[in-house]
């Protein structure tokens, strides 16, 4: 993505600025954007990059760039290369209304010809390079999300856009769907053999057929049987209906009385069943039981309090002995951790006593060191203040060279300019020259013109004279005559002078056109001759112009010679101050770190330095410290003795549970209460049953005696019952129908079995190969998925990458810094993760962590390693061709002396990737002179300046 | 100051190229490099070298380490593959359990059904 050319006008501060990168020297291949806070610099760059390609607005989320437009007719035009084409686009936005259209041309043919942004946004979709690349790479901001602020799953992302392969994700999406298609044709298939399998019951429905087989011959023999019974009974039927009224009186009668009987029967059974439940004995064993259970409950209650009180007494002596225990013991621990405090103090003295010799000589090395530190410092501020004064030096010298290649540049384009102006000098010369001749030439010309008109016109005068000269020989003769001459004469005198004349006039209309004919000719030569001398008199005009423009020539050819001069001593001269510089700087370098290993050495001997004090009064005090010893001994030994005579007392159980013996107290008492209530009402209901029993036991007798006097009825001989006859011979025809029809259905049941069976078996095979179809979907969705290939190529460029970023860091920021790429993590559990962690090992601070660990600054220098080392493999992967990296002040973290490292880094990965330009926004004035030119914002508009 | 440039490797050990040289006197700084897996050895050998060279008469050596990094991608071949084809029987031969050749023809049928349709 390369910017070539860019013209904005009415977007945020800018009403219509232009600039063309093409126009610029190649040599400014780093371009310093500067400008105070809110001039537009970040505007400047979000309007070329994601304005011009996306139509966005970055700052803003869903923002376009009709939100920094203000103006009816705002314009946003840029030329850019990408992937080897030159696409123009053009966005024009109402800043009033919001409203716009976006064009794209590339070679003259417009690409989105309606310029309706919906066809612009798709068009922009499908051609143009992916934003998060975009922003992860070859443009750096610290608010759009670097590489390194990326999340794992963000930076595969990156990274498979990077390599131009994000088109396997929606493969292995389409994939994805496929299976579910498939799954869906399975399960179908499954149901559909399923449901054809259980039609396909061949051998059920052949035995439905048998039986209904059977079923139909039954039925036609029972047919033909109640058709012959039916006619036997029509034969015998007779009227005996008066012994069957008789038969059917007795029957009734004994059937009375057998009712009364079981219904009296019942009720003795039922009241003499509750008279048996009603046991009063086992009532009252039960409340015998209760009431001893209760009093037992009682007597437990009252020894478990004696015991409980007895108890409280001995706790509350064995409470005291304990407390004199525990006093007496941390005396002693006091005691002794007094003497231990003493015996380390001791120990700590003897030890200053025994290291005496070596104190001394750390003070003495201590002191020495010092003033080799003081030495040192001064060397090192020598140093520091040297390397100023060249820095300052070098500047001088750069500014002189940049001024004088400025004035080589100048110069050069002021002989182009005289070169131009003296292009046609040699044709002003010779028409400056040959001016006088050519105004002579259009005086001879004019001259020879009016000879020409005046012959012309003395023609046309004798031509009127011969006419007048006719008539006045006529008018004379005439007179002749009337004055008495000889009219013959006069006549023939007459006729002969007119005829003179008639010859004469005969002559003129040649030599008329002859006239003119010189005359067009003369006036031809004139405009000819004024025109070429008005050509001569511009050309001639010119003169002066040539004669300035050569002494210009000379001039400018000289200013450049003594420019190009001047800025090759400048060099020379900046040359030599960076190398005496450089020499300072390392000189420096050197003391300031042989000053740190001084220090060093100073701090290691500060505690020996330290212990010179207590050196001095180490003697008296070992001698006061013996004596706090041997008191604290003495006591220690004291209260050990008073400690063993302190018997421990022994344990006492625990209380018995009271609570419990209460409540079974209350529970037994409950119980009593209750049996003494069952046996009252068990009594009640006795008195009232005994009665009721007696009186059923004398019914029930009378009821048998009675029963066994009433003679049994004898049936009457029974008539053949027709109508039945004639109904079951109907239900045996219409039992033969049915039998009938459900042979037909069995048979019709049996041919779709069969035919269901084909059906399963075509279905089963389909079933097989759509299951080989749902393993191949499923493989090829897993294959092309983020942990399959998209995984494999995310790992392949992991190589390449690491060696772009660590190249980038070693050689511009020295080999402190090392960065790795890691794509896989085992988990806890032993399974393995596809992640992307960038780690980092820091040689300087012996860590080895992941980038997150690290100071904003030091996460800069890697965001920025890492973006252009991503930026790199885009251009080798995804076909960014001399791209135009910007960077929007993603070196601001970065101190005053890693500045010039991340310019060198800029450099060289311009150089790695073929960069156009680098376009730089930095507020900082040492990375704005360690670019090539710097482009300058304010008040709207842009200028270039020399850095 | 003399700096004196070395290598570590698991195998051939410590070794710089000016062994000869004789130190007394000298300011050095020794620049190692050593693998990210050898880190920890290659420093105890540098360590050695320094108080060889303070014994041979060196006034001073710092020790400077370079780590070099030597990844390696899991399966090389799908990064030089030209197709997505080629990348993907790479990425097959790569795996214990891959698809046989009558699956990979027919998986690649469906690859070429997807990408006609996209």
């Amino acid at each position: 993505m390369r910017i070539a050319s860019a013209r904005i006008k009415g977007f945020g501060p800018f009403k219509d600025v232009s600039i063309d990168f093409d126009a610029l020297p190649k040599e400014f291949k780093l371009i310093a954007l500067c400008g105070e806070n809110g001039e537009g610099k970040s505007t400047f760059v979000d309007l070329l990059v994601d304005g011009a390609n996306w139509r966005d607005w970055p700052r803003r989320e869903r923002k376009k760039i009709d939100f920094v437009a203000n103006e009816r007719d705002s314009l946003l035009e840029t030329v850019e290369e990408i992937g080897g084409k030159r696409y123009e686009f053009k966005h024009l936005v109402d800043g009033v209304s919001g409203k716009g259209e976006s064009t794209v041309f590339c070679d003259d043919e417009s690409l989105v010809p309606s310029g309706k942004l919906a066809e612009f946004y798709a068009w922009a979709r499908d051609n143009l390079p992916a934003k998060s690349v975009v922003h992860s790479s070859i443009v750096s901001h610290p608010a759009y999300g670097s590489f390194v602020a990326m999340k794992a799953t963000e930076r595969k992302d990156v990274i498979l856009l990077a390599l131009g392969v994000d088109g396997i994700e929606k493969l292995a999406a389409a994939a994805r769907k496929e299976i579910d298609n498939t799954l869906l044709e399975c399960s179908q298939k499954r149901d559909a053999a399923t449901v054809a399998v259980n039609a396909a019951n061949v051998d059920e429905s052949t035995g439905a057929v048998n039986l209904a087989e059977t079923r139909l011959t039954i039925a036609a023999r029972r047919v033909a049987e109640a058709q012959s019974a039916l006619d036997v009974a029509k034969q015998l039927a007779g009227d005996s209906a008066l012994a069957r009224r008789r038969y059917e009186e007795q029957v009734a009668a004994r059937t009375d009385i057998g009712d009364r009987k079981y219904r009296t029967f019942d009720d003795l059974f039922v009241c003499e069943r509750s008279l048996n439940a009603a046991d009063v004995t086992a009532a009252e064993v039960a409340l015998g039981v209760a009431n001893s259970a209760h009093d037992s409950a009682k007597a437990a209650l009252v020894n478990a309090e004696i015991v409980a009180s007895s108890l409280r007494t001995k706790r509350e002596a064995a409470n005291r002995q304990n407390e004199d225990r525990l006093r007496v013991q941390l005396e002693l621990d006091k005691a002794t951790a007094a003497k231990a405090d003493v015996e380390k103090r001791i120990a700590n003295i003897r030890a200053i006593l025994a290291n005496g010799d070596k104190i001394r000589e750390a003070v003495a090395k201590s002191k020495e060191l010092t003033e080799i530190v003081a030495r040192l410092e001064l060397e090192s501020t020598k140093a520091s203040s040297e390397v100023k004064r060249l820095d300052s030096e070098i500047a001088a010298h750069d500014a002189d060279r940049m001024r004088h290649a400025g004035a080589a540049t100048e110069a050069t384009r002021r002989i182009d300019r005289s070169t131009e102006a003296l292009e046609n000098s040699e044709l002003v010369r010779v028409a400056a020259a040959t001016l006088d001749d050519e105004r002579e030439a259009v005086t001879l010309c004019k001259a020879h013109l009016e000879s020409a008109e005046r012959e012309l016109d003395a023609l046309r005068g004798r031509r009127i004279a011969g006419a007048d000269e006719r008539i006045g020989a006529l008018r004379h003769g005439l007179e002749r005559v009337m004055s008495n001459e000889r009219p013959r004469v006069v006549a023939a005198e007459t006729l002969d002078e007119d005829n003179r004349v008639v010859e004469e006039s005969e002559e003129l209309p040649d030599l008329l056109g002859s006239a003119a004919g010189d005359v067009a000719l003369f006036r031809k030569g004139v405009r000819n001759a004024e025109e070429r001398l008005r050509s001569v008199e511009v050309l001639a005009s010119q003169l002066p112009r040539v004669e300035s423009a050569e002494i210009e020539l000379t001039e400018a050819h000289k200013a450049r010679n003594a420019a190009l001069c001047a800025a090759d001593e400048a060099e020379h001269k900046e040359a030599a101050a960076e190398a005496e510089r450089a020499k300072l700087a390392a000189a420096g370098l050197d003391a300031s770190r042989l000053e740190r290993d001084v220090m060093a050495q100073i701090a290691a001997l500060a505690e020996l330095v330290a212990s010179s004090d207590k050196l001095a009064i180490a003697a008296g005090l070992l001698e006061e410290r013996t004596e706090q010893l041997s008191a604290h001994g003495s006591t220690v030994e004291r209260l050990t003795e008073e400690l063993t005579d302190l018997p421990e007392p022994p344990p006492v159980p625990a209380d018995p549970d009271l609570a419990t013996l209460r409540a079974a107290v209350n529970s037994a008492s409950a119980k009593a209460l209750s049996s003494a209530q069952t046996v009252a009402s068990v009594k009640a209901i006795r008195e009232q049953l005994e009665p009721q029993v007696t009186r059923l036991r004398e019914d029930l007798k009378a009821l048998t005696e009675q029963l066994e006097a009433t003679p049994i009825p004898v049936p009457p001989e029974a008539s053949p019952d027709v109508a039945a006859l004639e109904t079951e011979l109907a239900t045996h025809q219409s039992n033969h129908t049915q039998a009938a029809k459900d042979l037909g259905a069995a048979q019709v049941a049996l041919e779709a079995a069969q035919r269901a069976e084909f059906e399963a078996v075509v279905l089963r095979e389909a079933l097989a190969l759509a299951e080989v179809e749902l393993a191949d979907w499923t493989r090829l969705a897993a294959d092309l998925g983020r942990k399959g290939l998209q995984a494999a190529l995310v790992d392949s460029a992991g190589p390449e990458l690491t060696r772009a970023t660590n190249d980038l860091l070693h050689s511009c920021f020295g080999t402190r810094w090392t960065v790795t790429y890691e794509t896989q993590r085992i988990k806890d559990n032993g399974d393995t993760a596809e992640g992307y962690d960038i780690r980092i090992i820091d040689t300087e601070r012996g860590r080895d962590g992941v980038v997150e660990d690290l100071s904003d600054g030091e996460r800069t220098i890697i965001s920025e390693a890492a973006s252009l080392a991503l930026s790199e493999l885009a251009c080798k992967r995804a076909g960014f061709t001399n791209p135009t990296l910007i960077r929007d002040e993603s070196g601001a973290a970065l101190s005053a002396e890693r500045r010039p490292m991340w310019v060198a880094m800029l450099r060289r990965a311009a150089t790695h990737v073929n960069a156009d330009r680098v376009i730089v926004i930095s507020h900082s004035e040492d990375v704005q002179d360690l670019c090539d030119v710097k482009l300058r914002v304010a008040n709207g508009t842009i200028t270039l300046e020399a850095a | 100051m003399l700096l004196l440039e070395a290598s570590y490797s698991f195998e051939g050990g410590f070794a710089h190229t000016a062994f000869g040289y004789d130190p007394t006197d000298a300011e050095i700084r020794l620049r190692y490099t050593a693998s990210q897996e050898h880190r920890e050895i290659a420093r105890a050998a540098a360590n050695e070298e320094r108080d060889s060279l303070i014994a041979r008469g060196a006034i001073s050596v710092k020790l400077d380490e370079v780590v070099t990094v030597d990844t390696r991608a899991r399966v090389p071949e799908v990064a030089t593959a030209r197709s997505l084809d080629d990348q993907l029987r790479a990425y097959w031969d790569s795996q214990p359990t891959g698809p046989d050749d009558a699956q990979r023809g027919r998986l690649l049928d469906k690859l070429h059904t997807l990408q006609a349709t996209q």
